[in-house]
């Protein structure tokens, strides 16, 4: 397997400045993404997994501010790009899918008129090439009568439709990457499946990278090749999916999956605890004092990356110790 | 918008979801047609566009309409009672009332429409810019309009009036010059609430530009309030112009407009009632029908009202 990254995030960090102090939303933030592939990146509500999103298209509003890294794409790192040079790079390289599906689309504009906008910021093309491909577009992602839905307003369609058609206008121009940000939350379990379905089919098609941000494990089991697990603005654990899911070395990861309900287990066991305030985070580790193993150690600097199996690292200084025998495999 | 959320939307919503079906089949569907369909249902505001096409109407053709020259002085006639030569009877020159009734709806009415036209051309891009750009712009400019804000109106038009010297066209302008404030602070309101919505990052996130998402995703949602603010302040317009003109300083004589028409049958209030009365029913025609069809344009283009179509 080869792995060709066609993004690379490193050391990433956002913070907010607010009245009480900084808030450090994304800390240190590093992953890759290879052609083809899809990393998800999965973590609680408010853990920087958004931020992270929109830091990578530079979308951060003060009082937010991109404070370090680097964002490779194509050899050039977007964080340092003029702005006239990252509008072309946003929604032609990089496109991102957003969750709200109420607001995401104009409710003023006719969906035809809203696919075609983003068609035209980046291309000289006339109305109606800008049309046909809008209809294709619509069909690509599976919805009937393509012509029709053109001429309709986003009120006069269903969740599932507006989420095929947002996912039509970020494909609308072959992005190399793909940004969906909880793409399938507001969505009833059958519509996601399909809109899931839909996307691997693109992907494949189109062999577009593909960073998918849920907390929803089960979704990125399905989809995902590599996960990255956020805890408090920064990645606790990564590595591919099945050795991850199989056997989780970061406290925080075997927690998270423990609260996912099963058929086949009778207790839930919720995480105990808060995530911790982002604002005035303490030197150490930032899961310390939710985690059932920690120890001496912990309360010293913030543990480094360990290497568990071959891409499968995690940071916590008992990413090894407190691997229960029959579950360390690697 | 929101139909499938709101709270008890149950039935009601699943009539208008069948009713829209039934809409976008028939191919009637659109936002403003469906304002359109609610509006006809209106009597109220029926009766307000009513009034307002007739007096349109009549401001148009009047020449056609007229029975006598407006302008045409004739002293042997002067303070006539309403007779079949003269409908309303005549003023202190003789004029013919009912003509210059006619004619004078040419003036109050352009006036007020250019001082609208006036007042949207400052108030779109100041409200626009200070609600989009934010922060420090945003201060500045929303300060110079609680400055504005912190005079009384007509005092202020006043003076500009004033200073401008009289004349119909420099009272539109001070009336404009008064007015636009109000109208920036909705406009700069709308923008600020439309520019959080998730459709304008998802617009900036596919490469868009600053002014192409100001005029294709802004600019179109801040319309119905500038319409609904706009009609409900047609009335007012008229107002402000006839109150300055009555003062003096707008339609000079010869010029019929019905401010100035008030003022010119002050004077002879016992003897020729008819003088004060018909110009003040004119006007309050007019401001009532516009405040109607204002009122009527609001239930229509509210986004909530898709519910019970």
């Amino acid at each position: 397997m080869s792995f060709v990254p066609v993004l690379k995030v490193h050391n990433l960090s956002t913070h907010f400045q607010t009245r009480h102090g900084v808030i450090k939303a994304v800390d240190g933030v590093h992953f890759m993404v290879a052609a083809g592939k899809t990393l998800g990146l999965v973590g609680e509500s408010g853990c920087g997994k958004s931020v992270t999103a929109l830091s990578i298209l530079r979308l951060i509003e003060p009082p937010g501010k991109i404070c370090s890294g680097e964002v490779w794409l194509n050899g050039y790192d977007l964080l340092r790009l003029p702005a006239k040079q990252m509008r072309q790079v946003r929604g032609r390289e990089i496109a991102l899918v957003f969750q709200e599906l109420m607001t995401s689309l104009n409710p003023v504009l006719t969906i035809g008129t809203q696919l075609t906008e983003t068609i035209f910021s980046h291309e000289e093309v006339s109305q109606a090439e800008a049309r046909r491909r809008a209809a294709e577009l619509l069909a690509m992602v599976g919805l009937s009568d393509p012509e029709g839905q053109m001429r309709r307003y986003p009120f006069q369609l269903s969740g599932g439709m507006r989420q095929r058609v947002m996912i039509a206008m970020a494909l609308s121009l072959r992005p190399k990457v793909l940004i969906a940000d909880e793409p399938t939350t507001a969505l009833d379990v059958t519509v996601q499946a399909q809109i899931l379905v839909e996307l691997k089919r693109l992907q494949e098609e189109l062999g577009m990278a593909i960073i998918l941000i849920t907390h929803d494990l089960g979704v990125v089991a399905a989809m995902a090749d590599e996960v990255a697990v956020m805890y408090a603005g920064t990645i606790v654990e990564f590595g591919p999916v099945a050795e991850v899911f199989d056997c989780p070395a970061h406290p925080y990861t075997r927690s998270l999956l423990r609260s996912v309900p099963r058929l086949s287990r009778e207790e839930l066991v919720p995480i105990e605890g808060q995530p911790p305030a982002l604002l005035n985070l303490p030197a150490h580790c930032a899961f310390l004092p939710r985690c059932p193993q920690a120890g001496a150690e912990c309360r010293g600097d913030k543990p480094g990356w360990r290497e568990i199996g071959p891409g499968h690292a995690a940071a916590c200084y008992r990413a090894f110790q407190s691997l229960p025998e029959e579950a360390r495999c690697g | 918008m929101g139909q499938s959320k709101s709270p008890g939307a149950g039935v009601v919503g699943y009539h208008a979801a069948w009713k829209l079906k039934k809409q976008s089949e028939t191919g009637t569907h659109g936002l403003l047609t469906a304002a359109l369909g609610r509006l006809l249902q209106d009597k109220l505001a029926l009766l307000g566009l009513g009034i307002i096409l007739v007096v349109v109407t009549v401001a148009v053709f009047a020449p056609y309409f007229a029975p006598n020259d407006p302008f045409k002085v004739d002293l042997m006639q002067r303070l006539v009672p309403p007779q079949a030569q003269y409908p309303l009877g005549t003023d202190h020159l003789g004029r013919c009332l009912l003509s210059r009734l006619f004619y004078g709806s040419r003036s109050s009415l352009t006036a007020a429409a250019l001082a609208l036209a006036a007042i949207m051309l400052i108030s779109i891009p100041f409200g626009t810019l200070a609600g989009y750009c934010g922060e420090r712009v945003d201060n500045i400019l929303m300060r110079i309009v609680d400055v504005l804000l912190a005079f009384p109106g007509l005092v202020l038009a006043l003076v500009i009036a004033g200073m401008l010297g009289p004349g119909l066209l420099n009272v539109m302008l001070a009336v404009a010059a008064v007015r636009w404030v109000g109208y920036a602070r909705v406009i700069r309101g709308t923008v600020l609430s439309v520019k959080e919505k998730e459709f304008v990052l998802a617009a900036r996130a596919c490469g868009t530009s600053g002014l192409g998402i100001i005029i294709r995703h802004i600019l179109p949602n801040v319309l119905s309030p500038v319409i609904i603010l706009a009609t409900l302040d047609m009335g007012r317009l008229i107002i402000a112009i006839s109150a300055l003109s009555f003062l003096g300083l707008g339609a000079q004589p010869p010029v019929p407009e019905w401010g100035a028409m008030l003022n010119d049958g002050r004077s002879y209030m016992q003897v020729a009632p008819q003088l004060m009365i018909y110009p003040g029913l004119a006007i309050m025609t007019v401001v009532l029908a516009f405040n109607l069809l204002g009122d009527g344009l609001r239930d229509a283009l509210d986004p909530r009202g898709t519910v019970r179509l």
